[in-house]
């Protein structure tokens, strides 16, 4: 019964997606986009993009894991959540400043060392196969796979086998890959899943960092999707929907692949060799990713130069004219993009958490077996298998012709079904592993089931809580999609601003509203995250009601 | 010094507003102040292309202005692109949702109304009646009621006057032609250091019109209908031209901006020389924003070069009609087209008849733009609306896979 | 006051746990559940005290003090559970712990006084506000026999409620548990697989043999302890 809440709002919806695209696209449509000018090139930009850069950010999260295990690491919790509460857009524009002919890295060695007076007319960004959106992808992946990842790893046994695997003789990187990997990957497959399936419809980082002619398939969708004409527009609706199948089948063909690759990868972990090539190749990739994370903390300090510059041409190291508090910042964080963001973080949140905690909760009571856990997982997680560019347009159809509710409404349910899945995906693994004993021990006590929640086991899983708050609420601060298309422009929130900036092309527009997106969403997660703390401090305060 | 400005224009405002209402007789005085009356507490919804942090904050101003003048509320709903607004009317059109719409006013031209006109998808006629369309120079500036060759029959309200342009950094690239057919030439002597905006953009769109009607041997065709034209051979010069001006664009032409601030970043950072733009007076605007270097000079093209102008609309289902024509009414007085020419603010050229202007009002005209002509040689109406989405489709199919 | 088993039975999805449990528990008196692992020495418990898992079919009747249990659910039927790991709550002090047992109708100041009391007798005073991570293992399990003995319990159920603490800290901790059966005279069943906790607390012992049948019966003698208990 808890369960129905998060089935009506987030998974029903979801699930409503592909069938309400279909109709509203209308046959004709649906095959004349597939004839459209460059239509294949744009799909294989698309496939190349998503596969490499989850490949690169999993292969560089594994490696810095490797490198990691067993040993303080502080700095990669630390530089982690910065880099995930960064919109995507932002981190584009960012990365772009730094390769771009005119960019950073070749300003700050230009003219003394490279001769170069004006820019070159070589190009790194916008390539015509999307290596450069894979790289972008890649960077802004990783602390996601990452964090998730080290969650996986805090579950207890990991570091007894790692140690075990060194003591038989294994060295470090192959000692991870073939023992640690293997127990990782059940916890990492739907993140990585997660993060491909977003590649694929990458609007934001595509539209700044993706090639033009043509752009990927999303991009595509998103301009056929904003064509005045009305073919043109079920042109866009039956693009979004053919993203949705190649989604499908490109996550069946790798579902495949790795079923098909398993038994192999198995009887290769247990041949006894102690040196190979995968173990050789971690090493160097290990320092590869962090490079990788400081070029993205590179993007982002060249975002907060650009903030604050009016004009800054080629060679300049640095900015020639400084721009003061002009009118972004003028208006300051008490403008209505902050109020808008605010309020729908804190509602999106608060309610997906609900649903979640409600649904998992649900999931524990029903002890699904592993096969229908899958069923319990997907239903919860349902939004983020669904490509945006397929999900959104259809939320916003059902709306139009059925539901009628307002912009406001209908962008916070939005909001709710990205926050609910991820606060599902993050609290799952908690409140699964709580042992059973606590609620029984309240329940022995005398106490009813409700306070045996409320008063033992919610307090007990408060710090998995405040991390699935944290998590929500950046979601939610950086939605772009659900806010845009929902509010059907009537929402105005840092991250429209941002993304609108960045892809009109002003850059510093960009850098200052990215800044001040970034400024909330880091607040909440420090905040979120520094609760459990203070409630811990203040144990008496928790509880006062209690003793 | 700018306080000054806009306090004398105020005052002026009003009293042009009080002129012209006298003028335009009592039958719309009385309407108008119902309207006036409907529209205090309403909120209007302006969805307008927000791309230029610039113009963004000129509509934040005047919808200040409007709320204190008349407690009217303007939210600005920033557009990537105005098909998106389009769209959006359609989608409540078949939805049968005729009142309450989420769309109030639309900034729009050319193709867009065009599109939204023939499938009644607008509110009116309601432009003309407005007080301040008294001033708008209707004969000097016949593109005022005539968009992309469709009449506006009042479905619209003039807003500004947009001629095409060359924004070049003098001293990077001094010998920048002014005949587009020297442009070759030049990229070849400059590869890479020239490009424009990728249609549907509609600088880059305006940049093919202005090839096509320098280049081709049947410029009149495109002020006819493009399906009763040969648009193969209309068009073939302009693609010869194409094929040989890409190799030497920036990226080889294998990629282009995405808009025109994204052009404007490329001149900016000095990847290009020179960049396209809409407004004449936009070049000086943004060296005086600092963000170009002085020697930055504007250039029109031999032959002349496409004007037209961009207009503000009501969609049939809007929720604050009346809201929506009391700030389109606004956008139209002296107070507002002044500040919208100056170069602080936008640099966009007034609608209005200039010499019908009080003399305090003509000389901040000048002032505001520091005595810059808003002219850049000879105007060229706009072709067809047909031929917008013929050449897009065109230069799609060619370059743009 | 007195619990009573009738006829308790327990079948898993793949085996009979065990039946034809029949068994009378007077206050104070102890009854050990003996058995190896997976003979349904916890299901019993868990069975007693109202946690029935889902997969496990059950029958029989319980009574406690002339009242049958089957129906309530586990917070009404007032028995008092104490865990293999002290398991008090992490998020509370000590004292806040042992409040959480004390019922909800007594006055805030008779709750507070209540936990001293209780803290003192144990020889735990003054650990009121520490974080229960820092007590010694003894100190959590009197704490956590506390808390339930708060709780104003009619039996007590034990789930192998020593086997966590070390051997000197057992024979100390299986004192204070004999005394408190003794002082509040509630009849008590102990799941353990140790026959020194049956002897130390006076029990007698039902012996699981995970089958379908259940035998009551003494202590096997001293020199078999060390092999194990099966009898």
């Amino acid at each position: 019964m808890p369960a129905v809440p998060l089935l009506v709002l987030v998974t029903l919806p979801s699930a409503l997606a592909v069938p309400c695209l279909f109709i509203l696209s209308g046959p004709s449509a649906i095959v004349e986009a597939l004839t459209l000018p460059g239509i294949t090139k744009s799909l294989a930009v698309t496939l190349i993009s998503a596969t490499l850069g989850t490949g690169l950010a999993t292969a560089l999260s594994l490696a810095l894991l490797a490198s990691i295990t067993g040993r303080s690491s502080r700095w990669l919790r630390l530089t982690m959540p910065p880099l995930l509460a960064t919109p995507h857009a932002a981190m584009a524009v960012g990365l772009a400043f730094l390769v771009a002919p005119s960019g950073w890295f070749l300003r700050l060695i230009s003219p003394w060392a490279t001769g170069l007076e004006r820019p070159p007319l070589w190009s790194v960004a916008q390539d015509p196969w999307g290596l450069s959106l894979a790289i972008g992808l890649a960077l802004k992946e990783l602390p996601f796979i990452i964090l998730l990842a080290i969650s996986a790893t805090q579950r207890g046994h990991l570091e007894p086998s790692f140690r075990a695997a060194l003591s038989l003789g294994y060295g470090r990187y192959t000692a991870f890959i073939k023992v640690i990997a293997p127990q990782l990957a059940p916890a990492m497959v739907l993140p990585v899943a997660i993060a491909f399936i977003y590649g694929l419809s990458a609007v934001d980082m595509g539209r700044v960092l993706g090639p033009t002619t043509p752009p990927p398939f999303a991009v595509l969708a998103l301009s056929k999707l904003s064509d005045p004409s009305a073919q043109g527009w079920r042109l866009g609706l039956a693009l979004s929907l053919h993203l949705a199948v190649i989604t499908l089948f490109t996550l069946l063909a790798f579902t495949g692949l790795a079923l098909a690759v398993r038994p192999g990868l198995r009887a290769w972990a247990s041949n006894g060799q102690r040196r190979n090539v995968v173990g050789w190749i971690l090493g160097p990739l290990a320092v590869l990713g962090r490079f990788a994370v400081l070029t993205s903390a590179l993007a982002l300090a060249g975002l907060v130069l650009w903030a604050f510059a009016q004009r800054w041409r080629f060679p300049a190291a640095l900015p020639e004219r400084w721009t003061g508090l002009d009118w972004v910042w003028a208006r300051g964080l008490w403008s209505v993009e902050s109020l808008n963001t605010l309020w729908l973080a804190f509602a999106s949140s608060v309610l997906g958490l609900a649903l979640a905690l409600s649904f998992v909760l649900a999931e524990r009571q029903a002890r699904p077996s592993a096969r229908a856990s899958i069923g319990w997982t997907g239903a919860a997680v349902l939004p983020l298998l669904i490509p945006q560019m397929t999900l959104i347009p259809a939320l916003l159809l059902l709306d139009l012709t059925v539901l009628g509710l307002s912009p406001w409404a209908l962008a916070l349910w939005g909001h709710v079904m990205f926050t609910a899945a991820y606060a599902y995906l993050s609290l799952r693994g908690a409140v699964m592993s709580l042992d059973p004993r606590y609620g029984k021990a309240a329940l022995a006590l005398g106490r009813p089931p409700w306070q045996a929640l409320m008063l033992v086991e919610l307090p007990v899983l408060l710090r998995p809580l405040m991390a699935s708050v944290a998590i929500a609420l950046s979601v939610s601060v950086a939605a772009y999609l659900p806010t845009l298309t929902l509010g059907q422009g009537r929402l105005e929130t840092f991250t429209v601003e941002a993304v609108a900036a960045a892809t009109g092309g002003s850059r510093r527009t960009a850098a200052q509203f990215a800044l001040s997106q970034a400024f909330w969403a880091l607040l909440f997660f420090f905040a979120a995250l520094a609760v459990p703390d203070l409630a811990h401090r203040n144990r008496r305060g928790l509880a006062a009601h209690v003793a | 010094m700018l306080h000054g400005i806009s306090a004398s224009i105020s005052k002026s405002a009003f009293a042009a507003l009080a002129l012209t209402m006298g003028v335009s007789g009592a039958v719309f005085a009385q309407d108008w102040e119902e309207t006036v009356a409907a529209a205090a507490g309403q909120t209007v919804f302006f969805n307008a292309w927000g791309g230029d942090e610039r113009i963004n904050a000129y509509i934040a101003w005047a919808g200040d202005r409007v709320r204190e003048d008349f407690g009217v509320t303007v939210q600005h709903v920033k557009l990537a692109d105005t098909a998106e607004a389009v769209n959006r009317v359609r989608l409540e059109q078949q939805a049968k949702k005729i009142t309450g719409g989420s769309i109030d006013l639309i900034w729009i031209n050319g193709e867009n109304f065009a599109t939204m006109k023939s499938e009644g998808l607008l509110f009116g006629p309601w432009a003309e009646h407005l007080p301040a369309f008294a001033g708008v120079d209707v004969e000097g500036k016949p593109t005022t009621v005539l968009d992309f060759q469709t009449p506006t029959e009042g479905f619209e309200a003039p807003w500004g006057m947009a001629q095409f342009n060359v924004i070049v950094d003098g001293a990077l690239a001094p010998d920048f032609p002014t005949a587009l057919s020297d442009l070759t030439d030049w990229a070849a002597q400059n590869p890479g250091r020239f490009t424009y905006p990728q249609p549907p953009n509609f600088l880059g769109t305006t940049f093919l019109k202005q090839a096509t009607l320098a280049l081709s041997n049947d410029p009149d065709a495109l002020y006819a209908p493009v399906d009763v034209a040969d648009f193969a051979a209309v068009t073939a010069p302009v693609w010869a031209f194409l094929d040989q001006l890409h190799p030497n664009l920036w990226q080889r032409g294998q990629n282009f901006p995405v808009s025109g601030p994204a052009a404007q970043q490329l001149l900016s950072d000095a990847e290009t020389a020179a960049t396209l733009s809409f407004f004449p007076l936009e070049g000086p605007a943004l060296v005086a924003a600092e963000t170009f270097v002085e020697a930055t000079v504007v250039q029109g093209f031999d032959g002349g070069s496409i004007g037209n102008t961009h207009f503000v609309a009501i969609p049939f289902n809007s929720s604050a009609a009346a809201g929506a024509q009391v700030f389109a009414n606004f956008l139209m007085t002296p107070e507002a087209q002044i500040r919208k020419q100056s170069l602080a603010a936008w640099g966009d050229a007034t609608v209005l008849d200039e010499s019908r202007l009080s003399a305090a009002e003509q000389s901040a005209l000048l002032e505001a733009t520091n005595g810059l002509s808003v002219s850049v040689g000879s105007v060229l109406p706009e072709p067809h609306p047909s031929w917008t989405s013929a050449l897009e489709a065109a230069w799609l199919q060619r370059y743009g896979s | 006051m007195s619990l009573e088993l009738i006829n308790l039975s327990a079948q898993a999805p793949s085996q009979a746990l065990f039946s034809g449990i029949n068994a009378t528990i007077g206050p104070a008196d102890v009854l050990a559940v003996m058995g190896p692992s997976g003979s349904g020495k916890t299901t019993l418990l868990n069975l007693i005290a109202g946690f029935a898992d889902p997969p496990v079919r059950w029958g029989g009747e319980v009574w406690l003090a002339g009242e049958r249990l089957c129906h309530q659910p586990p917070h009404k039927r007032r028995l008092g559970l104490v865990f293999q790991s002290p398991l008090l709550f992490p998020h509370l002090s000590v004292g806040q712990n042992l409040g959480f047992g004390v019922p909800g109708n007594i006055p805030a100041a008779d709750r507070r006084a209540r936990v001293d009391d209780a803290l003192d007798q144990a020889g735990l005073g003054g650990v009121f506000d520490r974080d229960p991570q820092t007590l010694s293992g003894g100190q959590r399990a009197r704490a956590s026999l506390l808390r339930t003995l708060l709780s104003e319990p009619r039996a007590l159920l034990l789930d192998e409620p020593f086997s966590a603490l070390d051997e000197a800290t057992k024979d100390d901790v299986r004192a204070f548990t004999a005394a408190q059966i003794e002082r509040y005279g509630l009849p008590t069943l102990l799941v353990t697989h140790d026959p020194r906790d049956a002897e130390s607390l006076g029990a007698d012992v039902l012996h699981l043999c995970g089958g379908a049948t259940a035998k009551t019966g003494s202590l096997p003698a001293p020199a078999n302890w060390a092999k194990g208990s099966n009898v």
